[in-house]
């Protein structure tokens, strides 16, 4: 089991220093981390490539503006 | 011990599915069965009582004397407790798929009268049906007199139904008398017959003779309200409402949407009673143009309760023989009917959310699969964050099961990914329009979108290893674990190998963290008890592919894994060389041809190889030349040489046998792509489910998810690239369906194989020693008689599905398409035409879905000519297919078809398999097209004394432009196949052809019974009824057709936005064909399934697929046969 434990924690490290590498390298990420720290995840083009995947599961931020909109459509209405 | 009896007993409730499978009983056995199924368990339980108390005496009595060989007590006790899990099994089967119908009373009728005798009460409202139990020997007629409580639902100010805070729905009660129309059973009908009753009941009080027959016996029965029972077949059906609740989560596509509603109620017939519904669930799909769409389409909508209205449509049988059959698949999975809720212009929503009474939301579902699918979406919200498309949908599928959602998602290679926000790592430069889905297909590592054995294996080892960090104590954590793998089960919908995976490793859990066993006594007793918990809830899963690929895998790891790695192991120095020459070999020739590789020749020259091989090995050992000395398989790193072994175990334990028998298909490149696949899939699954997890965690959380799915980025890349190379490296070959005699045989000598040692040593060299001669004589002739009685049934076998002396012709179910096969009676296989390849997002290609299937089905492999009629896709678009995957011993074509076989895919396959290349004429699978015209006869050949032949009586020689005319002819019987003559050309088939030359008794109708469509602009032709009245039936006449088949389907795909005027066509050209031969027979592909013509040269018999597959549509559907 130390065994075990022993290699998940190589996989981790690795990964880690690896996808450092991949954000610091790859504009696409790099976008993606700024867009994070920026808190406006919608702007990041990974999360943009998956507009049409799972298109019901949204942004946090997304659904309260799409519930907002919502509301103020069914205002409209009345 | 008893841990084998475990076992035993839950081997034994297997086999007596098997035995329910192979010789099921009426539903009348199910009530019987049940009593004997307990008393035989309250006897075991009773001799095992008796045995245990016995037992502390016995224990002191063995410490000064040897235990007695043989306690018949408890040798009969477990033999009881066996019988009972023989019982259980067979009777559980039996009991879902022929739910036994509740007895209501006998009416008996004698001299003196009719005697109704009420056994039961009935509790809720339903049809009826009456048998009779003995032969009728004089007409009955009665009627069934008794009372209908009438709900209906009480209806809320917008007119939805109102469900309570309970859950309950609200309904209005109405009682009325009720008296059924009469019913006459006349004389002469079996005992066992069944009579449905049109008019439902809640009640049943009286049975009322109408006529004085002096004897009879009927039972009046309740069949089982299940769902199919209110299934009709067809089309433009009379639509149901139901109330019910979502019950599983809903299946999101990127164009649609499948719910599993299981309905509390069903209203029949519009404006009739609700009726209760006992079992089974619909399957309802849904598209994005439905105003509440995106209300369903989530998993939220998991629990929620619906009232609903459409067409409830019975699963459709196979069209094809050895094709899918969706009716049984579907049945497997408790769905009784299907419905397609389409949103109509103007009125009421097909479906409707219900929120109960005092609520402001609709009721949510099971709390821990609310919970699991929260977590689900949250984990989706994180992938969607950090990874790009197309990775993130193989990761959706990969980790949490989401394969719907990479339906349609495209290759790597596909250059579409360039134009996205994120453009890939690598440009491969090489576009492609096939999806991830059909390359993991063929490349045979598809088995990591199935969440089994490997996934929960990696999560458990995960989570083991997070524990073990943190430096828990395993009997602490091994429940967190346990709990985790529940969670991950229902996250990725509890199929069966997920199922199975769960509760193996729970199990294992269990016995490692408290009674410190091992890995394989832990797997030997997890396999058959996951088999039994999943079967005991689902019986019919015990041939589905999921349950049986995934239990085949497990115990091929378990048990052949060792046996394989023995032998390799003994390759040392230039035999290891030898063996490596010839493995290389091998993959090369599944590489680059392999239609080569099915050849007898190949492996007549590879044994010869292989032999002359081996014989230099051993000569250059006898030398003392070795290169690599002793270096051999066993000094290979024992992890990676057990896993090569692993991997050959699973190959000839499941792969090669069973994605035979059920996909009648063999993923060559799996033996290969899984030895980097499945090491890579772990490192990506950890990586995606840690990322996944951790995103979760508010804050830092989504930048370690970006870091961790940053380097998952690359290594998912290079797993599909895995996928991509392999599936154009290797071939995705059909093979021969294997009959389940072949499969028994197999896994019998794969079980001699794996038991050798113990047989020999134990068993039969003691024995073989102590023989006399005549007595190790009888012994071989035994074996031998049974080796020869193997092969003898196997050619039976081949022989009962391909009649020597006998004409065999399939017409297919292709939709508006054609395909043909001819067998001849001296069993030439000929195919006709190949159908239509459907690439949009359809994606339906029919000749590998169906033609091909249908070819491997009837046990042919090879192909003695393939002909091609018309230039018309809808007969030749699936010929690269056929070409590709078949010897071909001619390709004949109209010269119509001369610019078709110039450019596209036809003519680099024609290039490719050029007479010219080596390869092929070594082979024989060169293809040399030659033209066909009027007045060739082929495969002219006679059988039996009566002659055979295919006429082609057009186009006429320098005739560029008609499709070819065929005239099959054996015997006295014919069939004529006109192609897509138009109506000039059958005009002139009239006028220049003797009626002795067209004189056909089947005839195929022209243009799929739509002659003239490719004229046609816009809307009908004024005169299309005088042209189909004055040419195309005055051809059949003609020709005295004695039946018509349309090949006829869904035309949309294949002639675009004419299908409308197609389908008017087909309907005007069917009532004209019908009107004028009203004597004829007239069939459709669509409406009657494929149709199979046999014919002895004398007669014939012509069979539609739907009547022949009668025995597989659940009895109850035939509730609308009565009406």
């Amino acid at each position: 089991m130390e065994q075990g434990a022993k290699t998940l924690l190589i996989i981790l490290i690795t990964a880690l220093l690896l996808g450092t590498l991949v954000v610091a390298f790859n504009p696409a990420y790099r976008q993606a981390f700024f867009a994070l720290l920026r808190d406006e995840p919608a702007k990041s083009p990974i999360w943009r490539s998956n507009r049409d995947y799972y298109t019901d599961i949204t942004l946090p931020a997304t659904q309260a503006a799409d519930k907002s909109a919502t509301q103020e459509t069914s205002h409209d209405a009345e | 011990m008893t841990q084998n009896k475990l076992i035993s007993f839950c081997y034994l409730f297997i086999i007596g599915i098997a035995l329910a499978m192979a010789f099921p009983l009426g539903s009348t056995a199910v009530v019987p069965l049940w009593a004997a199924t307990a008393i035989l368990g309250l006897l075991a339980g009773t001799a095992l009582h008796f045995v245990r108390r016995r037992q502390p005496a016995d224990a002191r009595d063995a410490l000064y004397a040897p235990p007695p060989r043989f306690d018949a007590l408890q040798v009969g006790a477990w033999a009881l407790l066996l019988a009972a899990a023989l019982f259980l099994g067979y009777t559980r089967y039996l009991a879902m798929i022929q739910p036994p119908d509740q007895t209501l009373g006998r009416v008996r009728f004698t001299a003196e009268g009719a005697t109704w005798k009420p056994t039961d009460q009935m509790a809720a409202t339903s049809f009826l049906k009456i048998k009779t139990i003995a032969p009728v020997t004089e007409d009955i007629e009665l009627r069934l007199v008794g009372r209908l409580e009438a709900l209906r639902p009480v209806l809320d100010d917008n007119g939805l139904p109102i469900l309570d805070d309970q859950g309950r729905w609200n309904f209005t009660q109405t009682d009325l008398p009720q008296t059924s129309d009469p019913v006459r059973i006349p004389a002469g009908t079996p005992a066992g017959a069944e009579v449905l009753v049109a008019q439902p009941f809640t009640h049943l009080d009286q049975v009322e003779p109408l006529n004085q027959p002096s004897t009879g016996v009927l039972a009046i029965l309740k069949p089982v309200n299940a769902v199919s029972l209110f299934a009709r077949s067809g089309r433009n059906v009379v639509p149901i409402r139901a109330l019910g609740r979502i019950t599983a989560d809903p299946w999101v596509y990127s164009f649609k949407t499948v719910l599993a509603i299981t309905p509390d109620y069903i209203q029949y017939q519009p404006d009739g009673p609700y009726f209760p519904v006992e079992r089974q669930t619909i399957r309802v799909t849904i598209n994005p143009d439905l105003p509440i769409y995106d209300s369903l389409a989530r998993s939220a909508a998991y629990g929620y309760d619906i009232a609903l209205s459409g067409e409830l449509i019975a699963p459709p049988a196979a069209a094809n023989v050895g094709a899918f059959d969706q009716a049984k698949y579907l049945r497997n999975y408790n769905i009784g009917g299907q419905m397609l809720l389409r949103t109509p212009l103007e009125g009421a929503l097909p479906i409707d959310i219900i929120i109960p009474q005092g609520h402001d939301v609709p009721r949510e579902g099971n709390g821990l699969v609310e919970f699991s699918l929260y977590l689900r979406d949250e984990i989706v919200r994180v992938i969607k964050q950090t990874m790009p498309q197309p990775n993130s949908a193989f990761l959706g599928a990969l980790t949490l099961g989401l394969r719907y959602g990479m339906q349609n998602t495209l290759s790597i290679a596909s250059e579409r990914y360039d134009d996205t926000s994120v453009r890939p790592i690598l440009e491969l430069g090489r576009d492609t329009d096939e999806l991830i889905a059909d390359e993991f297909r063929a490349s045979g590592i598809n088995h990591v979108l199935a969440v089994s054995g490997l996934h929960v294996t990696i999560i458990t080892i995960m989570f083991m290893g997070i524990f073990a960090l943190l430096k828990v104590s395993r009997r602490v954590y091994v429940p967190f674990v346990i709990f985790a793998l529940v969670i991950f089960a229902i996250i990725t919908g509890a199929r069966p190998s997920t199922l199975r995976a769960v509760i193996m490793n729970s199990l294992f859990l269990l016995t490692w963290g408290y009674m410190g066993q091992g890995v394989r006594s832990s797997a030997l007793l997890g396999v058959p008890v996951a088999a039994f918990i999943i079967l005991l809830q689902n019986p019919a899963m015990a041939v589905d592919p999921s349950f049986t690929l995934s239990f085949g895998a497990i115990l091929s790891l378990a048990l052949l894994t060792q046996p394989f790695f023995d032998i390799f192991k003994k390759f040392q120095g230039n035999q290891f060389i030898a063996l490596a020459i010839l493995v290389s070999l091998l993959t090369w020739a599944f590489a680059v041809h392999w239609l080569l590789v099915v050849t007898v020749r190949f492996w007549v020259l590879y044994g010869l190889l292989a032999a002359v091989l081996f014989w230099l090995a051993r000569l250059l050992d006898r030398r003392n030349i070795k290169p690599i000395g002793s270096y051999g398989f066993a000094n290979i790193t024992p992890g990676v040489a057990g896993f090569i072994a692993a991997q050959f175990g699973m190959q000839i334990g499941m792969m090669i046998p069973l994605s035979a028998y059920y996909f009648y298909r063999w993923p060559v490149a799996g033996a290969y792509a899984n030895l980097l696949a499945i090491p890579l899939v772990g490192v990506v699954l950890q990586l995606s489910m840690l990322a996944g997890l951790i995103g979760l965690i508010p804050g830092i959380g989504i930048y370690i998810a970006l870091l961790l799915a940053a380097a998952n980025w690359i290594f998912s890349t290079l797993f599909l690239l895995i996928g991509h190379y392999f599936s154009r490296w290797f071939t995705y070959p059909f093979v021969v369906k294997p009959t389940l005699r072949w499969l028994f045989t197999y896994y019998a000598a794969v079980a001699l194989f794996i038991w050798w040692r113990p047989i020999w040593f134990r068993l039969l060299r003691p024995r073989w020693n102590k023989a006399t001669r005549a007595g190790r004589a009888i012994a071989l002739t035994a074996v031998a008689l049974v080796v020869a009685s193997v092969f003898a049934a196997g050619h039976a076998e081949t022989k009962a599905i391909r009649h020597g002396g006998e004409l065999a012709i399939s017409v297919l179910s292709v939709g508006y398409g054609s395909a043909i096969l001819i067998d001849t009676p001296d069993n030439k296989a000929i195919l006709i035409d190949t159908a239509y390849v459907q690439t949009d997002r359809g994606r339906r290609n029919d000749a590998e879905r169906t033609v091909i299937p249908h070819v491997c089905h009837k046990r042919i492999r090879k192909l003695d000519a393939l002909i091609l009629t018309s230039p018309e896709p809808e007969h030749i678009a699936g010929a690269p297919t056929v070409l590709q995957h078949f010897h071909v011993g001619q390709l004949g074509h109209p010269a119509s078809l001369d610019a078709k076989l110039a450019e596209g895919p036809l003519a680099e396959l024609l290039a490719e398999r050029s007479p010219r290349r080596l390869k092929h004429r070594f082979s024989g699978t060169a293809i040399q097209p030659r033209t066909l015209v009027a007045g060739e006869r082929l495969f002219a050949s006679t059988v039996q004394g009566k002659p055979f032949a295919i006429e082609v009586l057009g186009p006429a020689p320098g005739d560029t432009k008609a499709p070819l005319t065929l005239r099959v002819v054996y015997g006295d019987f014919a069939m004529l196949i006109p192609s897509d003559l138009t109506y000039a050309q059958q005009q002139q088939l009239l006028e220049t052809t003797p009626a002795e030359q067209l004189a056909s008794q089947v005839v195929i109708a022209p243009g799929h019974g739509t002659p003239g469509l490719e004229g046609i602009l816009v809307g009908m032709p004024k005169n299309y009824e005088r042209s189909l009245t004055e040419i195309t039936a005055a051809l059949l006449q003609k020709a005295g057709a004695e039946a018509v088949i349309f090949e006829f389907g869904n035309p949309r795909p294949v002639v675009g936005d004419k299908y409308k005027v197609a389908a008017k066509l087909h309907g005007a050209a069917r009532r004209i064909v019908e009107d004028q031969l009203p004597d004829a027979r007239h069939l459709a592909t669509d409406t009657d399934g494929a149709i199979t013509i046999l014919s002895d040269g004398h007669t014939y018999t012509l069979t539609a697929q739907y009547d022949a597959a009668v025995g597989y549509v659940d009895t109850p559907t035939s509730l609308e046969i009565c009406w």
